[in-house]
């Protein structure tokens, strides 16, 4: 199956200059994994991933043993983030990314998001348009339709709170 | 022969400082030319402790690394750290005192880039919190480490070649360099406060934030921690006293790296993988380009021009010594050291044959370790380690420090790190003068 029968075209997009707190904002949704940064003619000019968000805020001598000697965490996470808010996309996006054409095979995509331990490939036209993207979630899906033996309903979620 | 040993140095040398290709691939292609010129037989490479690798250098490196690589997992100098910055109360120039001690102390008994490794994460820390630029802090601990590691047998791998070389142990260097080291380094804070001392302040509410600062969890496994501690307190004591049960501190190293091994329930593969290989096969290369030269006679003519610029008598050195001490300096701010000590330690061991008048291969310890010669080996180990601080590229410990604080978003020029660098070298190496003509040439204390 061709990828753009089963890839995403509800995208998160930015402009290179959407600055820090917005972009943070932009992908606090819990579906989308990524912001994609494109020019007018939305061409793909760069991936901001909720992890190059993260690393932002997190200094690169922090590790665990530090971070536990903090009492005051939400300070020092207030701190990290005025440090940072000047920033944009165009500073932080990251330029050199793997990427599918919509005519590619779901199992290239499959091989290839396994390949590099991705969980989201962007899917883009000859002249670099952004068209959509595939994720492993619509890749196991696809599977699932597919297969007759799944049941769908069979995924009831159960709240632990509760319990 | 002579020539092809004679380029084959050379062309090393070169690579090495340009540092266009890794330094180990160089050494170890150097040396696999040498053997297969027929420079050097295989057996002389490898058996012949004058002109091939001197394994008890190779084993002291690598039981060193064993023990510090555990020691590292066990968090305490992350503890250590947050500890004196809370004894400091969080007062910036107290901080920048207490950390070079820490990593002074820390550099003399265990690996320098280890010790700013472990410390440099700390400190970006501590600056965050108080609000301060840490470049001056980063820069400090660099040069502290190397100045440290100057003042102990194991604290610097020119000081384990030196001692393996000439013969020396572990007390020699307790009783000949830790003083001179104690002097220089208050000399150096002396300066730093003069500096720094009134330059440096920060709100009261942000040294708060520093008496926060939970230290005990940086300790991450006690036990592994008491386990470490013993066996590094026990090793530095072998090291004391292994000159007097005649041990080389390659052999008590390698009992306390493999003791430490045996109780800490480490694995021995993630472990063994930490050891910094490419470090031992630079040496290992190394030493067999140098036993080259050494066997084409390339270094008796260094030597034959070392004896006319300083005219050593064999009941007085004094020309030599300074001469050394400014030549190590100087080449060791633009060469790495380790190179630099392998060419001169065989280079001293011929001048030991002429000045005395011995065949090629008759010095004993006597000769090698007489009054006179004595304080030519401190000064070039003096020279070639405190001579790293002299630029951002003179010492490993530097090259890190560098490297980390730009990560961190601050970085660390050239012309920056001279700044510091370069006084501070030109200062201890000039107390180092003072030390080693006062100390053996005027009082006579040898």
């Amino acid at each position: 199956m061709d990828v753009s029968k089963c890839m995403r075209t509800k995208l998160v997009l930015a402009k290179p200059d959407c600055d820090y707190k917005s972009l943070l904002c932009k992908i606090a949704d819990p579906t989308p994994r990524q912001a994609y940064i494109v020019d007018e003619n939305y061409k793909l000019l760069g991936i901001v991933s909720a992890m190059d968000l993260l690393k932002e805020i997190i200094p690169s001598y922090m590790n665990a043993d530090l971070a536990r000697s903090l009492t005051d965490e939400a300070d020092f996470l207030q701190k990290q983030v005025e440090k940072v808010k000047d920033k944009c996309a165009r500073d932080i996006m990251v330029t050199k990314f793997a990427y599918l054409r919509p005519y590619h095979q779901l199992l290239e995509a499959d091989a290839l998001i396994a390949e590099r331990g991705f969980n989201t490939l962007p899917v883009l036209d000859e002249q670099g348009k952004l068209l959509g993207e595939i994720t492993r979630r619509n890749i196991l899906l696809q599977l699932v339709d597919s297969c007759a033996a799944f049941n769908l309903n069979d995924r009831e979620l159960v709240d632990l709170s509760l319990l | 022969m002579f020539w092809t040993a004679t380029i084959i140095f050379l062309v090393a040398y070169a690579l090495i400082i340009s540092e266009k290709i890794h330094k180990t691939k160089v050494a170890l292609f150097g040396a696999a030319l040498v053997l297969m010129t027929k420079v050097l037989l295989q057996h002389e490479a490898f058996n012949n402790i004058d002109l091939g690798v001197d394994w008890n250098v190779i084993f002291l490196l690598i039981s060193m690394m064993i023990i510090i690589n555990i020691m590292t997992k066990t968090g305490v100098f992350q503890y250590v750290a947050i500890k004196c910055a809370k004894l400091a109360k969080g007062e910036p120039f107290r901080i920048m005192l207490l950390f070079a001690i820490i990593t002074a102390v820390g550099s003399a008994f265990l690996d320098n880039v280890t010790t700013v490794l472990l410390l440099v994460p700390v400190t970006l820390f501590i600056a965050d919190q108080l609000e301060i630029n840490p470049i001056p802090y980063l820069i400090t601990e660099a040069l502290a480490s190397n100045i440290g590691g100057t003042a102990t047998l194991i604290g610097d791998p020119p000081n384990i070649m030196i001692a393996s070389k000439a013969g020396l142990n572990f007390m020699d260097f307790i009783v000949h360099l830790t003083p001179a080291i104690i002097i220089i380094f208050l000399f150096w804070m002396l300066a730093w406060k003069v500096i720094f001392g009134k330059r440096l302040h920060v709100r009261d509410e942000l040294k708060k934030r520093i008496m926060t600062l939970q230290e005990r969890e940086q300790i991450k496994d006690p036990m592994l921690l008491k386990k470490s501690l013993i066996v590094l307190i026990l090793t530095i004591l072998g090291f004391m006293l292994h000159g007097f049960f005649h041990y080389e501190p390659a052999t008590v190293a390698l009992m306390g790296a493999t003791t430490l091994l045996l109780i800490s329930g480490e694995d021995p593969h993630s472990i063994l993988a930490e050891v910094e290989w490419p470090t031992i096969f630079f040496f290992i290369g190394l030493f067999i380009i140098i036993g080259g030269i050494v066997k084409v006679g390339l270094v008796e003519d260094m030597s034959r021009a070392m004896i006319a610029v300083t005219n050593p008598q064999p009941e007085n050195m004094t020309m030599l010594a300074m001469v050394m001490l400014w030549f190590s300096a100087v080449c060791s701010a633009v060469v790495d050291n380790i190179p630099f000590v392998a060419t001169m330690n065989p280079l001293l061991i011929d001048m030991v044959h002429k000045v005395y008048g011995l065949a090629p291969g008759m010095a004993t310890v006597e000769h090698i370790q007489h009054q006179a010669m004595m304080p030519v080996w401190w000064s070039l180990a003096l020279g070639a380690c405190l001579g790293g601080n002299g630029s951002p590229i003179g010492a490993s410990a530097n090259v890190i420090v560098v490297g980390l604080s730009e990560k961190a978003g601050h970085k660390i020029t050239f012309v920056q790190f001279l700044k510091y660098g370069l006084p501070v070298m030109l200062l201890t190496v000039f107390l180092s003068m003072i030390y080693i003509y006062v100390r053996y040439y005027l009082l006579k204390w040898y």
